[in-house]
């Protein structure tokens, strides 16, 4: 059964992505940023806002007209392009010569009211008027619910029914405030896949931390299409990472999505470069250093079995293990040092001063040690030197 | 690769998973000092660790725990001078499952310890090198001898996600049956999420009836909502650290827990909130770790508004786009002009200047912007919009 299960994954580091605060991509990055990501082969990804102007049009219709292929093969990387639920914007997306449009329009009565100050059914004319400009242009669409997590669930199927007579391809559920939990999403989401015939989209906010444990909850809930970003770029907290939905699906629900994921810290360190935010070094999946170990327990665990404390093995990721010398290491991590990397063989009373001196002197300094000073501690100690 | 779980995808939440509603009270163990330093690279100065418990007790955590005795030097002193602070909160000291280490704590005055172990097979045979009854034993003896001395006593089942469950319910009852107060379960690889966390905590609950306690990591960024899920099963104490500091991806951040029970679950622990910031940047700061813009509840990027849809909603009702209030985690409400501006956020900024644009000069003004933002590639300081309207108002710009 879960091996028969498909989930897609649609990109959108270049469209919500760069509407993070203070995030500009050229139009060089962005289609260098596409490119990777069609070579470890995401299949689809939103490629910009059209409406915002002649620049961003240019640069969704150079990533259109590159011809990017999914994982060097045959299949065409599918260029999306983001459309407010007016005709002007899908007829900007489509004048970029993007494969498909995302229309999207906000759902909840929050929204409808405080900030369009209008009605439900205006929402459902919108929409409609929307859809048939995309059907006449002949694009593919994907019909989204903006604060859909706020939504009465029963107007959200009614609006996805209508985006499944009007022909939509797919119907997005954002949760635009990151705002569910797990049970909360699953359990809306259920209802919806049971109403609607078309796939399910997740587009999962991290405002309280939950965005990929929500995105995860929907597939769970038989959604089959997920929305994420490189590092989770996003508005606010950002979206769901790619790099977390892909490692999770794969790892935890042994799902294959087929993606080159030994590229993923390559691909974020070129986005944390575009768009000028650092990849914190402890970024669950591509951070430096979550797979650096220093605490005796971990770094001990570690040394005689990489397994004891990690769940797969850095090179699937493109990083690599370190053990780190600080105050919290304890002696065998210290013999291991010294035997593979200096060709010293410490005994036990040795190690154990030798460990004092690391830990007082880390406490100083405030820090671990660096290789070299750890030589200079055993040489100062033990050869009369220094 | 090991296979980590016994369910796959198609797995299905339950009834009473879906309408679990978590009962409280809710505990929280903040562990910024121990989890928290023990990440690779991170060391606190001793004023710095005896600063950060000061304010955490001062926001309002239930228990504090401070450090390992067991390593001697400065960080015995160090957790020797918080116990004697008097704080108004319980002083936890963490401790492998040994009697010499409790007796460091001892030492220290704390009123509480962690007595730690690990509980999985994986851990058991290749890390510690013995069998699952020298667990048990040691768990007995260390548990024993700290209720002896009466002190509170957590007891820390690590790898417990990976562990043998009918294993771990027998750990469970031998930490009681030796007078544990509550037993910790720890996702140390940070591999569960929230179903699966449910179902096997919600088993021990029933299994052993001793209070259980979080502790969850974030390697597949589930931290938050697999500790709100062991909440959900019953359990009623959670170890948090400030912004997530931990091992690897870190552990389940005490501000995002705080605000997700408030928000999401609708439980309130009289946190003071609205010190979240402060706390979040002085222990960035300490720990040499920035705290990123983005970072949830606490990042400096959380309230400001760049983008026109969400610009215009929350300038119609911050309600349109905002949970809560900025006040209440310490931050400001700010409206950036860049890239995907419109109307609304160069408005606003204008205005908060002094300045009062006409609508039609509003809409000349945006694909300027727009345009300036995308040529410098970031966004707009409002000195710079301010100038661009007076250009437009000079004349000097059609």
């Amino acid at each position: 059964m879960v091996a028969e299960l498909k989930i897609r994954l649609v990109d959108t580091t270049l469209r919500d992505g760069e509407q993070a605060v203070g995030v500009i991509f050229t139009r060089w990055e962005k289609k260098q940023i596409a490119t990777l990501l069609a070579e470890i082969g995401v299949p689809a990804i939103e490629a910009g806002y059209p409406p915002l102007g002649p620049e961003e049009q240019e640069c969704v219709m150079a990533i259109a007209e590159a011809g990017l292929r999914v994982n060097g093969g045959v299949q065409p990387l599918e260029v999306n392009a983001f459309a407010r639920a007016r005709r002007d914007d899908v007829v900007a997306v489509a004048a970029c010569g993007a494969d498909a449009v995302v229309i999207s329009i906000s759902t909840s009565d929050m929204h409808i009211e405080r900030k369009f100050r209008r009605s439900r059914q205006w929402v459902l004319e919108q929409i409609q008027e929307a859809a048939d400009e995309a059907r006449s242009l002949g694009l593919v669409f994907c019909v989204s619910a903006e604060d859909a997590s706020r939504t009465d669930l029963a107007f959200l199927i009614q609006y996805y029914q209508l985006a499944e007579e009007l022909g939509a391809r797919t119907v997005r559920y954002c949760d635009s405030l990151g705002v569910e939990d797990p049970y909360t999403t699953y359990r809306r989401v259920k209802v919806l896949t049971q109403e609607i015939g078309l796939p399910v989209e997740m587009h999962m906010h991290n405002d309280f931390g939950m965005a990929t444990a929500n995105a995860l909850a929907g597939v769970r809930a038989g959604a089959r299409s997920v929305v994420s970003s490189i590092g989770g770029l996003g508005e606010r907290t950002g979206n769901a990472p790619l790099e977390e939905v892909v490692m999770a699906l794969t790892h935890l629900y042994g799902v294959s999505l087929d993606i080159d994921t030994s590229r993923f810290r390559e691909i974020a360190e070129y986005v944390a470069g575009a768009s000028q935010r650092a990849i914190p070094i402890w970024k669950a999946i591509i951070g430096t250093n979550v797979f650096a170990h220093e605490s005796g327990i971990h770094a001990d665990g570690i040394l005689k079995n990489p397994s004891s404390y990690e769940a797969f093995s850095p090179e699937e990721v493109g990083l690599e293990r370190q053990i780190v010398i600080g105050k919290h290491s304890g002696s065998n991590a210290l013999v291991h040092k010294f035997r593979t990397e200096f060709g010293i063989e410490l005994d036990g009373e040795t190690a154990n001063l030798l460990l004092e001196r690391v830990r007082s002197t880390a406490v100083e300094l405030k820090r671990p040690l660096f290789t070299k000073e750890l030589m200079f501690l055993y040489e100062e100690s033990w050869q009369g030197g220094a | 690769m090991e296979q980590h779980r016994s369910s796959g995808l198609t797995d299905t939440f339950t009834e009473e998973m879906l309408s679990s509603k978590i009962q409280g009270p809710v505990y929280i163990d903040d562990t910024t000092l121990r989890d928290g330093e023990q990440t690779a690279g991170v060391v606190f100065a001793n004023e710095e660790k005896i600063h950060i418990a000061r304010m955490l007790a001062r926001v309002g955590v239930h228990q504090i725990e401070v450090g390992i005795p067991a390593m001697g030097g400065d960080e015995k002193e160090t957790i020797k001078r918080i116990a004697d602070l008097g704080l108004p909160a319980s002083i936890l000291a963490w401790n492998r499952a040994v009697v010499e280490d409790v007796q460091k704590s001892l030492d220290c005055g704390v009123d509480a310890v962690a007595i730690s172990i690990s509980a999985s097979d994986i851990h058991i045979k290749h890390k510690l090198q013995r069998d699952r009854q020298w667990v048990l034993d040691s768990v007995k003896r260390a548990t024993e001898f700290a209720k002896k001395h009466g002190l509170y006593v957590s007891v820390n089942a690590e790898d417990a996600s990976r562990a043998d469950r009918q294993f771990l319910v027998e750990f469970g009852l031998a930490a009681k049956e030796a007078g544990a107060d509550r037993v910790r379960y720890c996702d140390t690889v940070g591999i569960l999420d929230p179903l699966e966390t449910y179902e096997r905590v919600k088993s021990l609950v029933d299994e052993i009836a001793l209070p259980i306690e979080m502790h969850t990591h974030n390697d597949f960024g589930m931290a938050t909502a697999n500790a709100i899920a062991g909440l959900e099963a019953g359990a009623t104490y959670v170890n948090t650290t400030v912004n997530g500091l931990g091992e690897r991806a870190g552990n389940a951040p005490l501000e995002e827990l705080v605000m997700a029970l408030q928000y999401c679950a609708g439980i309130s622990l009289g946190i003071r909130t609205s010190l979240f910031r402060e706390l979040s940047e002085y222990v960035a700061l300490a720990s040499g770790r920035p705290l990123p813009a983005w970072k949830p509840v606490v990042g400096g990027n959380l309230f400001v508004y760049e983008s026109e849809g969400r610009a215009s909603g929350v300038v119609r009702d911050p309600a349109t786009y905002e949970i809560f209030l900025p006040g209440e985690v310490g931050l400001v409400r700010r409206f950036n002009v860049g890239k995907y501006s419109g109307a609304s956020a160069v408005r606003q900024q204008l205005r908060e200047r002094g300045y009062h644009p006409l609508d039609g000069e509003v809409s000349k003004l945006v694909p300027v912007l727009r345009t300036r933002a995308i040529e410098l590639k970031r966004s707009l300081f409002a000195s710079e919009v301010v100038e661009e309207y007076l250009a437009l108002g000079d004349g000097r710009r059609r």
